[in-house]
């Protein structure tokens, strides 16, 4: 039959291993990644430098007289064809000035947010290390009255003359 | 001629209640050699008579406990919690100095108030009297209706200091010829509760607890499919929510590969709850085929659920504060103690190893057998020193 085992024992080896494991344990963080800000991010530069829509068209300099005719009916045309979408390309250019602004608001925003979670998650881990702390030093006190204790009862049984336990 | 001897008790027919099992294990060693009724107060419009046994059962008409007022009372009077999870026992350790007239209101919020029962006890020529509950309107006052030339005895029931010290009981327990408990724990903590001053009066009668070992798995040992059982009764609401988060919790935290399953009146509202296990044998069949049955619940009287499992022979992790349910641990070498969730997620761990589970279950299994399995000794340990 196998040997006996000491509930005693495993449990005082069990409460040793986790609170080594406990000191041992890193404080959680979040892992946070460092991420450039969007606000300086190059594709909102170029979206907010090319938004307007050019409605002037370009027209012919120079060259042969007939080039010169072709070039102004070609721009007469253009003309023409922007008078006539003209109230399109109004509604078109406000549409995509609106884009360009929530997307600037957004970036603004999510770059604050960013700031926040970070500043939090700073704030949060300061916290977790001064309750290590605090928890460290109260279990240390509990021991030293524990001991403070049994040695006081033995002192008093010592002192009765009754036999320690 | 036959002695005629009162069980007079706050809680009787729940098999998942330590006070009512306790009592009717009390009851049914004592009809053995007297004439035994059971006084229980209850929900009931007038006095009910029935047969439990050999032992007759009483039912008084009663005031009903209120939880809500008995938690206003506890929050007001002695500064506790209304829920306790199982980790965080938030009782006050020093009884406060309170007026008699609120220490008697702590008495009746438990609820169990019954002036029938009462008069009954009064009236009645009972040769003996064992009051079982100490915090509880049917010792305080049953005992007080009691003839002064009728014998009394008090199973205190797992009173916990802020309680158990109050002013009121002393007339209670200077009253019972012996405090009767179920282990020497129990004992050791009474004492501490009630003052060195009672300690020649409380005497251990130990118990008598037996499980049916025919749902017990063919092949002992480590089960294909791994968890850890946490039976209690799951009804009451605050039962329920006081518990989900620390529950959940621990879900989460056991190994890889080993599951959590909740059983007892109740549990199939809950997560990890297994349905149909009211009955106890539908919860042993889980508890005989878990890695280990937990324990966590503090203060127990009888722990019963750790001593079913040890007699399956499956080891248990119990609360560090656990009353009964760690000197079952402790003293028969059948399972492991904790006070933090890594504790317990660790005892968990260790007791994945076959050998370690296998040690600790055999040797938990031979101490619940000796010191718990034994009927004729309970028996005559009863009779010797309420009948003696």
């Amino acid at each position: 039959m196998a040997s006996d085992i000491s509930a005693r024992e495993l449990t005082r080896q069990l409460w040793e291993e986790v609170a080594a494991e406990r000191a041992l344990r890193t404080n959680p963080h979040a892992g946070l990644g460092d991420y450039d800000r969007l606000i300086n991010d190059s594709e909102r530069h170029y979206l907010n430098s090319r938004y307007v829509l050019r409605r002037s068209p370009r027209g012919s300099e120079g060259g042969e007289r007939w080039l010169r005719v072709n070039g102004a009916l070609r721009l007469r045309a253009a003309q023409f064809v922007l008078r006539v979408l003209e109230r399109y390309f109004d509604d078109e250019q406000e549409f995509l000035a609106h884009l360009v602004r929530l997307q600037n608001t957004v970036t603004a925003n999510i770059d604050r947010l960013s700031a926040e979670v970070r500043q939090l998650e700073s704030l949060l881990q300061a916290e977790s290390e001064r309750l290590g702390a605090a928890d460290a030093i109260l279990h240390a006190r509990l021991e030293e009255r524990i001991n403070a204790l049994e040695e006081q009862v033995a002192g008093i049984r010592k002192h009765s003359g009754e036999a320690p336990k | 001629m036959t002695a005629r001897v009162a069980v007079a008790t706050i809680r009787y027919d729940d098999p998942w209640d330590d006070v009512s099992v306790f009592t009717n294990r009390l009851a049914g060693a004592l009809a053995c050699s007297a004439e035994v009724d059971v006084l229980v107060p209850a929900a009931v419009s007038s006095l009910e008579v029935a047969w439990d046994g050999a032992c007759r059962l009483l039912r008084f008409p009663a005031a009903a406990a209120d939880a809500r007022i008995r938690a206003a009372w506890h929050i007001v009077a002695l500064g506790g919690k209304a829920h306790q999870a199982f980790d965080a026992c938030t009782c006050p350790t020093k009884p406060r100095e309170l007026p008699p007239a609120v220490e008697e209101q702590l008495v009746l919020a438990e609820g169990g108030d019954s002036p029938a029962l009462y008069e009954h006890i009064r009236t009645s020529p009972y040769d003996a009297v064992v009051f079982v509950g100490l915090h509880s309107p049917v010792a305080y006052f049953g005992m007080r209706a009691l003839a002064d030339d009728r014998r009394a005895f008090l199973v205190p029931g797992g009173v916990h200091e802020c309680v158990g010290g109050l002013k009121i009981h002393q007339a209670t327990m200077a009253r019972a010829e012996k405090i009767l408990v179920c282990t020497e724990g129990e004992g050791r903590r009474m004492v501490d509760v009630v003052g060195a001053g009672w300690a020649d009066r409380v005497e251990n009668i130990g118990f008598v607890l037996g499980v049916n070992a025919i749902v017990a798995p063919e092949t002992p040992g480590l089960q294909p499919d791994r968890f850890v059982v946490v039976g209690r009764d799951w009804r009451t609401s605050s039962s329920r929510l006081g518990h989900r988060g620390w529950l959940s919790g621990l879900a989460d935290a056991l190994p890889p590969g080993v599951g959590l399953r909740l059983v007892g009146p109740g549990a199939s509202r809950l997560p990890a709850g297994v349905p149909d296990t009211a009955a106890r044998i539908d919860a042993w069949w889980w508890m005989s085929r878990a890695v280990a049955v937990v324990d966590p619940a503090p203060h127990r009287v009888v722990g019963q659920e750790v001593l079913e499992a040890m007699r399956f022979a499956v080891p248990v992790v119990v609360a560090a504060n656990g009353g009964a349910s760690r000197e079952h641990a402790e003293m028969g070498n059948g399972g492991l103690w904790f006070r933090v969730r890594d504790e317990l997620v660790a005892a968990v761990e260790r007791l994945l190893d076959e050998d370690v589970r296998g040690r600790l279950g055999e040797q938990g299994r031979s101490y619940a057998a000796e010191a718990f399995g034994d009927t004729d000794t309970f028996v005559k340990r009863v009779a010797e020193v309420l009948l003696g």
